[in-house]
Parts: C-alpha cells; sequence; structure tokens
C-alpha cells in the first residue's frame, strides 16, 4: 500500500497544468457525461422506435396523470360539496378563439400518429377507444392478484366473473392506489373478491343485490352505440355489456341459487327480458363499433388487417336496426311488467283500504239517517253525506214524489249507481296513490316506472270519476227540479231527454210557473179579481173596468209573470206562424200578384173611437181572408187546443170572465193574435226577397193590423158591423165562427184539426 | 361560506354554474378539477380547471350574479392556488375568456386584482369590428378594378372548391376539413383565386364566431400572402352588396403575420379574446 506522506509529497511535487488545459478537460468531461445522457435505456428485447413510441405516450399521458393527482388532492385536503340547490345564473359558452382548436388538433394529430404506429386504420379516435379499455383492463387487472387468480381456479370460480364485476383500480409509480377513490374501489373489491371466493350466498348475496339493481337500472338506449358516444365511453359500455353477459353466468352458479329464486318476480322477470333480448345484441354492437372504429375491444387492441375492419362496419350496419327493433320490443313488455306488477301492488293496497273502510261504513250506517244506504264499494262520508241528502229530499217531498214517482224513481237509482262507482273509482285511485307514495322516495328506475305508471292510471280513472260526478251532479238538479220545481237546468235536460222525459218535465215547469204566477195564491188571478173591484168601487166604465182587470191578469203585457209563465205553456205552438205569412206573400207574389196595385188600391178604416184598423178593396180581402185561415190552422190544432184548455182553466178563477169558457177564449185568442197573427216582422225582415218589398210590406203591415182588430170588431153593435164593409164583415163572422169552434173544442165538444205544418196551395188575391 | 371539489352527486345540481364544455368533460369523468362555494347548501360559485404544459388553465370560473361581490370568485381561485402550491406541476394559473357579453367585461379587472396580469396574444385573437369599420379601412382605399381571378364561391365549380379545401387542410390550414363545400359558408361573399383550373388561396367566411360575419379561414397558398390582399377587398365588397353597413364582423387571427394583417387592414378592430395569467409561488 502507497504510503500516503509519500503520495502527498509526490503530488506537491508534480508540475501545475495550465488554466485552459483545465478548462479544455472540463469541457470535456460535461460533453461525455452529457453524450452518455443522450441515449436510449432501452428495456430487453425493446426497440429504439419502441422507446420513442413509449416516451411520447408517456408525454401524454403524464398531463392525464397530473390532473389526476391534483384532483386527488382536492378530494383529500377539501370536503366535498353538499349542495342541493344552486343560486340562478348559468355562464354563456364563449367562443374560443381558433388557436386553442388549432392545439386540440394537435393533441389529435399526436394521437393518431401513435395508433397508426398500431394499424394504418386507426386515429385519435381508436387511440381513445383503446387507452380507455386498456386502462380498465389494467384496473382489474390491480384488482385480480395472482393470488386470487389461484384461489379462484382452486374453488373453481369463474375468473371471468370475477374480473367482470370487479370496478378495478389505478397505480401510482409506487404500486399504491392513485387517488383516494382508487384506494376505495381496491378496497371494495378485496371485500366482493373475499366474499364471492368463501362460495357463501349469503356473503355473495350483497353484491349479487348490487349487480342486479344496476342491470335494473341501466337505461339502454340507441344512442349509447352511436360512434360519439362508443369513443366517450367506450369502457363504460364494454363493462355494461360484459356484465349483461356475465350476470347469466353468475345466474347458473348454483351457489347462487338461493339468491335468485327469492328474487322480487317482477325484478326477476324485468331482468329476464332485459337479459334475454338485449344482451347479445348490445354485446356484438360494441364489437362491431369498436371494431369499425379499428380496436379489438376484448383485447384492447389495435385491428391492423382491413378485412376486420371491413366486416365490424358491416356487422355494424346490419346491427343497429336489431337494437331498435330489440330495444321497442324490451320496452313493449317492460311496460306489460311494470303495469302488472302495478295493478297487483294496487289490488292488495284496495283489499286493505276496503277492510279499513269497513269500520267507518259502520259509524256512519248506525246515523239513521245515513242507515240502509246500500253502497257496496269503497265509501267516503262525502258518498254518505250527499245520497243521504237526496233520499231525504225525496221523503220530504211525498206528493211531488207521488207525481213523478216513475221519473224520480229512476233518479234515485241512477244517484245510487253514480255513487256506488264513484266510490269503487274512489278506492281504486287511493289504492294507485298507496302504492305511488310507497314508491316514490326510492330513486331507482324500477321504482320510478312503477310510481309513474301508477299515477298514469289515476289520471285515467280521475277522468273517470269527474264523468261519473258530472252524471250524478245532473241526476242531482233533475231530482231538485222534480221535489222542489227549480229550473231545468242544461244538465237536467240532458239527463230528462236521455229518460224521455224532457217534453213532459218542461209542461210540467211550465204548470208550475202558472200556478205560481196566475192561478195560484197571489198570482195575477188574484190581483186581477182585486182590479176588479177597485175599478167598480170608483165606479168606472164598464171598458175601463174591464181594461184595468184584463191588465192585472198581466198575460197579454210582455215580461211579466204571468206572460212569461203564459209563453212557456205555449211553448212553440205558434211559432211558425208570422213566417207561415211571410211565406205567403212570397207564393202569391211568385204567382204574379201585383202588391204594388193592391197596395194602391186597398181602402184602410178605422174603428171610431178606437185604435182599430182594418183594410178592406183592391184585393187586400183575399190577403185578410188567407191570414185568418192560417191562424185558424195553428189556433185549432191539438198543441193549440191542449193550451187553451189549459190556460182557460187556469185563468177561470178570474171574475172579469164570469165563468164564461167563450170570454175566457176570446181573451187568450186576442193575445195570440198580438202575439203571432198581427207579427208581420217576418216579411219586414225578408223585404228584400220580394220583388216589391216595400208593397208587400205595406200590405202585410195592413193585413195583420186588420187581424189585430178582429177581437175589437167583436164587440162591435149591429149597427156598427152594418157599416163595415162586405168582405170585412164576413172576414169578422169567419173570426166569431172560430171563436165558437174553440170554445168548444176547450169545452171537449169539438174536434181538433191536424197540425198546421202542411203547406196550402197560394191563395191568389183577385185583380 | 365553504369551499369543496364536486363529486358526482353534487355535479348535478352545480351544473348550471359551469360552462357547457367544463360540465360535460366532468360528466366523462375527465380528471378535471372542480370546485364549488356554498352557503347553506347552495352553490353560489363554481370553478374547473385542468393541467396543460405547466399551467393550471381555468376553463371556467363563474360566481351567481345575486352573490357577487361576496368574495366568492376569490376564494375559488385562491382555493385552487392553495392546491397548486402543495405539487409541482403547475408554475402559472392561467384563465382565457372573450368578450361577447357586457357581463365578461369585468373579469378582466376581477383578475388584475387577484394578482393576474393579461398576456401578450401577439396577436392571435379574435378581432371583432362592423363592415363599415371595414370600409373605412386601409384595404378600400385601393383603387383599381377587381382581378378576374378572383371569384365569389357560388361562382366557382364545386369540384375545385373540394380539391381546395383537401390541399389546404392537408398543408395545415387552420380551417374545419370542408369548410370550403360546407352548407353554412357564406358562398356569397367568400372568394377564391382561380388560375389554370386550379384554386390558388381563398378566404372563407361564415357566420361561426356569436353569430357575426366571420372570416372563418385565410389560406395565401400557391397565391402567396399577396394574394389575400385582393380576396379581402373583394370579400368585403360582396358583402357590403349582401349586408347592411353595420353588420358586425368577426375575424379569428391564428398566427402572429395573421393577427399583423389584420391589424393592418382593420386599424378599428378591437380583439376580444384574453389571457390573464399568475405565476404561481412554488
Amino acid at each position: 500500500m502507497p504510503d500516503p506522506e509519500e503520495q502527498k509529497t509526490l503530488e506537491q511535487h508534480k508540475p501545475a497544468q495550465p488554466v485552459f488545459q483545465v478548462e479544455q478537460q472540463q469541457q470535456l468531461d460535461i460533453r461525455q457525461e452529457l453524450t452518455r445522457l443522450q441515449t436510449w435505456e432501452l428495456a430487453p428485447g425493446q426497440t429504439l422506435e419502441e422507446a420513442r413510441e413509449a416516451h411520447v405516450q408517456t408525454l401524454i399521458q403524464r398531463q392525464q396523470e397530473d390532473n389526476v393527482a391534483l384532483l386527488a388532492r382536492a378530494q383529500t385536503q377539501m370536503p366535498q360539496a353538499q349542495v342541493r340547490a344552486a343560486a340562478p345564473g348559468q355562464p354563456v359558452q364563449q367562443q374560443v378563439p381558433a388557436k386553442k382548436t388549432y392545439k386540440q388538433k394537435r393533441e389529435e394529430a399526436k394521437k393518431t400518429k401513435l395508433a397508426k404506429k398500431q394499424s394504418p386504420f386507426a386515429d385519435h379516435v381508436s387511440y381513445d377507444i383503446q387507452r380507455q379499455l386498456e386502462r380498465q383492463d389494467n384496473g382489474k387487472e390491480n384488482s385480480l392478484t395472482p393470488q386470487i387468480k389461484q384461489r379462484a381456479d382452486v374453488e373453481k370460480v369463474d375468473r371471468r366473473v370475477l374480473k367482470c364485476f370487479c370496478q378495478g383500480y389505478q397505480k401510482d409509480k409506487k404500486g399504491n392506489p392513485a387517488s383516494p377513490e382508487d384506494a376505495q374501489r381496491m378496497q371494495a373489491d378485496q371485500t366482493f373478491l373475499e366474499d364471492y371466493l368463501s362460495k357463501d350466498v349469503t356473503r355473495r348475496a350483497l353484491h349479487l343485490q348490487r349487480f342486479t339493481d344496476e342491470l335494473l337500472e341501466v337505461n339502454i338506449t340507441a344512442d349509447l352505440y352511436t360512434p360519439e358516444n362508443i369513443h366517450q365511453n367506450a369502457a363504460r359500455l364494454k363493462e355494461i355489456a360484459d356484465r349483461m353477459t356475465y350476470y347469466e353466468n353468475m345466474q347458473e352458479d348454483p351457489v347462487n341459487a338461493p339468491f335468485f329464486q327469492n328474487m322480487d318476480p317482477m325484478h326477476k322477470e324485468l331482468l329476464q327480458e332485459k337479459l334475454g333480448l338485449l344482451t347479445a345484441i348490445c354485446s356484438m354492437l360494441t364489437v362491431s363499433q369498436m371494431g369499425a372504429m379499428a380496436v379489438n375491444c376484448d383485447k384492447a387492441a389495435y385491428y391492423a388487417e382491413p378485412e376486420y375492419i371491413r366486416n365490424s362496419v358491416q356487422l355494424r350496419d346490419g346491427q343497429i336496426p336489431v337494437l331498435h327493433a330489440q330495444l321497442a320490443e324490451y320496452r313493449r313488455r317492460e311496460q306489460e311488467i311494470i303495469g302488472r306488477s302495478v295493478e297487483a301492488m294496487a289490488d292488495q293496497e284496495e283489499a286493505q283500504l276496503l277492510q279499513d273502510n269497513q269500520e267507518m261504513k259502520q259509524a256512519y250506517e248506525a246515523e239513521e239517517d245515513k242507515a240502509g244506504l246500500g253502497l257496496t264499494s269503497y265509501t267516503t262520508g262525502y258518498s254518505f253525506d250527499e245520497l243521504a241528502k237526496y233520499r231525504g229530499m225525496i221523503e220530504a217531498n211525498p206528493e211531488a214524489y207521488a207525481q213523478n214517482k216513475q221519473a224520480i224513481d229512476r233518479l234515485y237509482q241512477g244517484l245510487h249507481h253514480a255513487m256506488d262507482v264513484m266510490g269503487e273509482l274512489n278506492g281504486r285511485i287511493m289504492a294507485y296513490q298507496q302504492v305511488c307514495d310507497s314508491r316514490h322516495t326510492r330513486r331507482d328506475r324500477v321504482n320510478r316506472l312503477l310510481s309513474s305508471r301508477a299515477i298514469q292510471e289515476q289520471e285515467r280513472l280521475m277522468g273517470q270519476v269527474d264523468q261519473v260526478r258530472n252524471q250524478f251532479a245532473a241526476m242531482a238538479d233533475t231530482l231538485r227540479f222534480y221535489l222542489r220545481g227549480t229550473e231545468i237546468s242544461a244538465p237536467a235536460s240532458l239527463v230528462l231527454e236521455r229518460e224521455g222525459l224532457l217534453e213532459q218535465a218542461k209542461t210540467l215547469y211550465a204548470h208550475r210557473q202558472v200556478e205560481k204566477a196566475i192561478s195560484g195564491p197571489g198570482g195575477s188571478v188574484e190581483a186581477s179579481n182585486a182590479a176588479l173591484r177597485l175599478a167598480r168601487e170608483k165606479g168606472l166604465g164598464p171598458k175601463e173596468t174591464e181594461s184595468a182587470a184584463f191588465q192585472a191578469l198581466g198575460v197579454r203585457t210582455s215580461k211579466t209573470a204571468a206572460a212569461q209563465a203564459d209563453a212557456l205553456v205555449r211553448g212553440t205552438t205558434y211559432i211558425g206562424l208570422p213566417g207561415d205569412i211571410a211565406l205567403y206573400f212570397a207564393d202569391t207574389e211568385a204567382a204574379n200578384v201585383d202588391y204594388t196595385q193592391v197596395e194602391q188600391n186597398m181602402q184602410k178604416s178605422t174603428l171610431a173611437g178606437t185604435a182599430c184598423a182594418y183594410v178592406s178593396g183592391g184585393g187586400v180581402d183575399q190577403v185578410n181572408a188567407a191570414l185568418l185561415a192560417r191562424y185558424t190552422r195553428y189556433v185549432t190544432s191539438p198543441e193549440s187546443i191542449t193550451y187553451l184548455r189549459y190556460m182557460t182553466q187556469a185563468l177561470s178563477g178570474a171574475e172579469i170572465f164570469e165563468g164564461d169558457t167563450g170570454k175566457t177564449v176570446w181573451f187568450l185568442s186576442q193575445a195570440l193574435i198580438n202575439s203571432y197573427g198581427a207579427n208581420f216582422t217576418e216579411v219586414a225582415a225578408r223585404k228584400d226577397s220580394y220583388r216589391n218589398g216595400d208593397a208587400v210590406r205595406m200590405v202585410a203591415r195592413e193585413a195583420c193590423r186588420t187581424m189585430l182588430a178582429l177581437p175589437a170588431l167583436t164587440r162591435l153593435s149591429e149597427e156598427q158591423r152594418r157599416q163595415l164593409p162586405e168582405a170585412t164583415q164576413q172576414l169578422l163572422t169567419q173570426y166569431e165562427g172560430l171563436l165558437r169552434t174553440l170554445t168548444d173544442m176547450v169545452k171537449g165538444t169539438g174536434t181538433t184539426n191536424p197540425a198546421p205544418s202542411a203547406p196550402d196551395a197560394p191563395d191568389e188575391p183577385a185583380g | 361560506m365553504e369551499l369543496g371539489w364536486i363529486g358526482p352527486e353534487s355535479l348535478a345540481v352545480c351544473r348550471s354554474l359551469l360552462l357547457p364544455a367544463a360540465a360535460e368533460a366532468l360528466e366523462r369523468r375527465e380528471p378535471l378539477t372542480a370546485l364549488a362555494v356554498t352557503e347553506d347548501g347552495l352553490a353560489l360559485g363554481a370553478l374547473a380547471a385542468h393541467l396543460e404544459d405547466g399551467s393550471c388553465v381555468i376553463d371556467s370560473l363563474y360566481v351567481s350574479p345575486e352573490h357577487r361581490r361576496r368574495g366568492v370568485g376569490r376564494r375559488l381561485v385562491e382555493g385552487l392556488e392553495g392546491l397548486l402550491a402543495e405539487g409541482s406541476e403547475a408554475a402559472e394559473l392561467r384563465l382565457s375568456y372573450t368578450v361577447t357579453l357586457p357581463e365578461h367585461e369585468a373579469m378582466g379587472p376581477f383578475l388584475a386584482a387577484l394578482g393576474f396580469a393579461p398576456e401578450e396574444d401577439e396577436g392571435e385573437n379574435i378581432y371583432f369590428a362592423t363592415l363599415e369599420q371595414a370600409a373605412d379601412g386601409p384595404l378600400f382605399r385601393r383603387t383599381g378594378g377587381g382581378s378576374k381571378e378572383i371569384l365569389p364561391f357560388a361562382r366557382v365549380d364545386g369540384a375545385l372548391l373540394t380539391r381546395a379545401d383537401r390541399t389546404a387542410w392537408q398543408q395545415g390550414a387552420p380551417m374545419a376539413r370542408g369548410l370550403l363545400t360546407d352548407a353554412r359558408t357564406d358562398k356569397e361573399v367568400s372568394c377564391a383565386l382561380v388560375r389554370a383550373g386550379r384554386v390558388e388561396a381563398f378566404v372563407a367566411f361564415d357566420h361561426s364566431c356569436c353569430q357575426r360575419l366571420t372570416l372563418a379561414c385565410a389560406w395565401s397558398g400557391a397565391g402567396g400572402p399577396a394574394a389575400l390582399a385582393g380576396l379581402l377587398l373583394e370579400a368585403f365588397r360582396q358583402a357590403r352588396e349582401k349586408y347592411p353597413p353595420e353588420t358586425p364582423l368577426a375575424i379569428q387571427a391564428v398566427s402572429p403575420a395573421s393577427a399583423a394583417l389584420v391589424r393592418a387592414l382593420l386599424p378599428q378592430a378591437v380583439p376580444v379574446s384574453f389571457t390573464y395569467a399568475k405565476p404561481l409561488d412554488g
């Protein structure tokens, strides 16, 4: 060993190097060092090209890893945000300067370049898909340690099932979970694997339930398999396809049999349909769609041969319509299953509701006014109260009931049935509500489907309840009409029409109004008698006295209660007369009657001391006769006689008539002529339809006024009559004959004419 | 107020406070870091960011208008800075935005107050102007008739356009493939220099930027940069015939050269895209 002292002496005596040589040497040393670094430390068997590719991948991946690390730090150092709502506002997507998309293009170009090293047909999309699949596969492999694999083989547990249902986790460079989330996934996988390898179904059950829930929850739609979605979610879609496939393996594992046997039948059925219809097509489409993008889905590798890609494209194109068809069929079957399940649940709830309802019904039926109502279905207090109310109403009006027993019986039965049906519907609605209440807090897909189906059914039944309730209300209205004399409401008239009772009810109503306004206590007959007495006490003349009594009767004055009641009884009996008059003029003008001539040649006269005007001569007498003939037809019809008879009876208490039917008929006829016979408004309204409208209108007016004068003309003395034109005398005679005929018919001693519906041949005036 | 990270459950609620692109990236489980400030369960503002080339880029930063001036935005940014301080992945924070609405104008002062400074963009920006301002620019002071070789796209054979589209794209023109034949390209305003049966240069307009008449791509190709001036002159002439003077324009400059061209031809054009950066102590 050299002597240190000697070495030191030797060193001291070495000649010093020049400075520039030292510097040069230093530079060479550094150069060497740097050159040494300019090498790729290739792994055994790795080529230079492979090393370069791996480095590019690292550069791309490094950013990804940095982002994962930053996110993991946030999750460790901060709490997760607990939010129930967001404050209002939303940022608007900004326009990005082109340089950014340019940058993105460079990224994509890098990925495409890497992918093309593996396959000339791959691009940045293929790259992303392959990386996702590889990452997922590696993650799962991390969980499937060699020990796990060995145990699986020993226990004869299908490794593919284990791998498929692991979540997988990512490792960092040290081999530890890359983030807290990864650590959680690793733990979860360990638990699952231990439990599953135990071959104890009670330990497996929790996991099996989780996988079952997940498969029930996943909503398979056609959108999942678009190229864009495959690009973004390749790993997830592969996982869905695999889990659908290997779930069936789980179902076939005898260890799991108790779990699947005890599964809820509805879930079992849903899964059966889903897996049966969709597993194959989803798996095939996942494979073919990724294959069309040059990725071998099963191996997380690229397809380098074009025929695989071509085949994938063809397969995919054929599979997409199949997916649509299978999905449609699945949706249909899913709805059937859900529908049946909802009905079964509602049946159970309804049975319970009916049971609980019995106690309430018994309590109500103990009340006297509600006993014996005989409601058979689910009943509420409302049902009891309402039906009892109408039963009570009938019982409180025995007379009205007796008079209209048949109608009221049918109405009451209708009310009862309607109430019973409403009860049943309400019970079912309640049952659906119970189904909905028990499901809506559970947020999973199946319960949402059940809940929304229950709501749908509820709404359907609520529509029916509304219809039945409306009918109930209409029948109640009708009952009130019969029992309390209220007006016939629109809904009630529909009920009556349906029962064929409408006309009868209208008549009944009209008669009630007449009784109230005219013949009954406080009616216009009483008022007329009072007016008569007063006029006599005051010493008024006969005409004034008569006028006062007639006025007080109110029948001739429009808008009084008596006039309205009279109009109700009259109905539409005479309503066609003004139109017939108008038609007469049209027909005669068409038969070449020149009304201009008639107008010019007719003579107008006024009854002295009155406002009564009449015309004669110049051809107008034929008009007068025709109008009277038309009036006669209407007023002698059966409907008219029924009206006259009834009103005669109603007015029989009026002392002004002195019990004389003829006088009453005269009075009523006068009112009728006022309302209809003297009504030339139809002619005036159709003036423009006549050749000589103005002339027709004038002639019609005067002829109608002549009609109007007839009642007054009957009061003339013989001498006054003789002074009338001949034709007018004849007209008057005819009118008086008509009055006698009417009186006989009202008394029941005459015959009625047929209804005034058939038109006459036009009567042509002479001249 | 509390600061927390946005997980999958809270994303559904906080989504409305994030720009759509950021929210979609989070839904795809991309590793963006997303934070929210909440108060009694109500999210007041949110931020999303990712690391890129040594910077931390803020992709989305938004505070509900009702809760501004309460320090929510500051809390979000400082929270992110705190996370970055623990590691060494980023040397700076960056945020880019484009002023297309009045409320965007408050962003600059807000960022400046937090210590951010605007970056020089070397002209790579979006420029807004109007057709009237273009008419006042030096381009239109040029006299002389138009060249017969410069034609609107509507008068150029479709096959030529298709070929030019492919060539330009392959040569790296900053455009989407198919721009020249896309139905959304304004064929009356966009112009091409056609020589010897080839399109040697073109300027393509559409309405892709904030629905403004947008110069989507100007490519000089074989025509050389000098061709662009003639193309732009003709294009703006066509635009003035088709649109009223107040028609808003947008021009994306993707390189210093194109930015210089924009400033020269449209001196009144204003840049509307800004990038602010803040160095991180580390």
